[in-house]
């Protein structure tokens, strides 16, 4: 089936796990120290965070990777408890449809911080 | 199964075929966790709009993050992706091949999850530690 990760697409989809795997885990304790950090500052420090290079940086891979890597996961999990052809394909292109959507909602918000737009 | 369910492969995680062990748990904790982190972080992709909005958002956002709700809310997002990321640190570990034995997965999964516990523990006491100080 398209877009199932099954036959000659298992092999990419094992390689951008482990590879989206690897980013996830370095960024997620500079995440987590930079949010935990900047919530306390209020506002204004949430702003001043993510308008810095490092925090744009890190919100924007760890969206990126993280929508990425989490879309995979999902489809492996519509691929194990979906049963017919169509109702698979169906969940499969709505979750890829809905981490574009809110991919390009978070990016741009980054964006529109980061470069005061 | 569920009715009409015409697949006639054993349903993943398989606990109709595998006696239960740590290393099963592990795997269907590793679901669940992936199906919060992905729920998560289309709801942080929300609140990102709603900052990038104003300070109004962020002051709703941030009460709700300090309310006894959003700090279970947080403990839960945190335990689901520090154990995600470790699970996927020990998938690659695994991947060279070492640590896949009975004894060592199952002790790797018990240790693994402790290890998640105690890491979000931590960063919620942070959370709830920072009320006072940071709020406003």
């Amino acid at each position: 089936m398209s877009g199932s990760n099954a036959g000659k697409h298992a092999t990419h989809h094992f390689k951008h796990h482990k590879l989206s795997s690897i980013l996830l885990a370095l960024t997620v304790p500079f995440l987590l120290c930079g949010l935990m950090g900047a919530l306390q500052t209020g506002y204004q420090g949430f702003i001043d965070w993510i308008g810095s290079p490092f925090g744009a940086l890190v919100l924007l891979v760890f969206i990126t990777v993280g929508i990425f890597h989490s879309r995979t996961s999902m489809s492996e999990l519509i691929l194990d408890y979906t049963s017919s052809e169509a109702s698979c394909a169906f969940f499969l292109r709505l979750s890829t449809l809905a981490c574009l959507v809110f991919w390009l909602v978070g990016t741009l918000a980054i964006l529109k911080i980061w470069l005061g737009a | 199964m569920a009715k009409g369910w015409s697949d006639k492969r054993p349903m993943s995680p398989h606990m109709s075929v595998w006696k239960w062990h740590a290393a099963m748990r592990a795997s269907i904790l590793h679901r669940a966790a992936a199906v919060t982190v992905y729920i998560a972080l289309l709801v942080i992709c929300v609140w990102l709009a709603i900052f990038a909005v104003g300070e109004a958002g962020f002051e709703a956002v941030k009460a709700l993050v300090y309310s006894p709700l959003g700090a279970i809310s947080f403990f839960v997002f945190s335990l689901a992706l520090v154990y995600n990321s470790l699970i996927d640190v020990r998938h690659l570990f695994w991947d060279t091949g070492k640590g896949m034995g009975q004894k060592a997965a199952n002790l790797s999964s018990t240790l693994l999850l402790v290890l998640a516990i105690a890491i979000a523990v931590v960063l919620t006491g942070c959370l709830v530690c920072s009320l006072g100080g940071g709020s406003s």
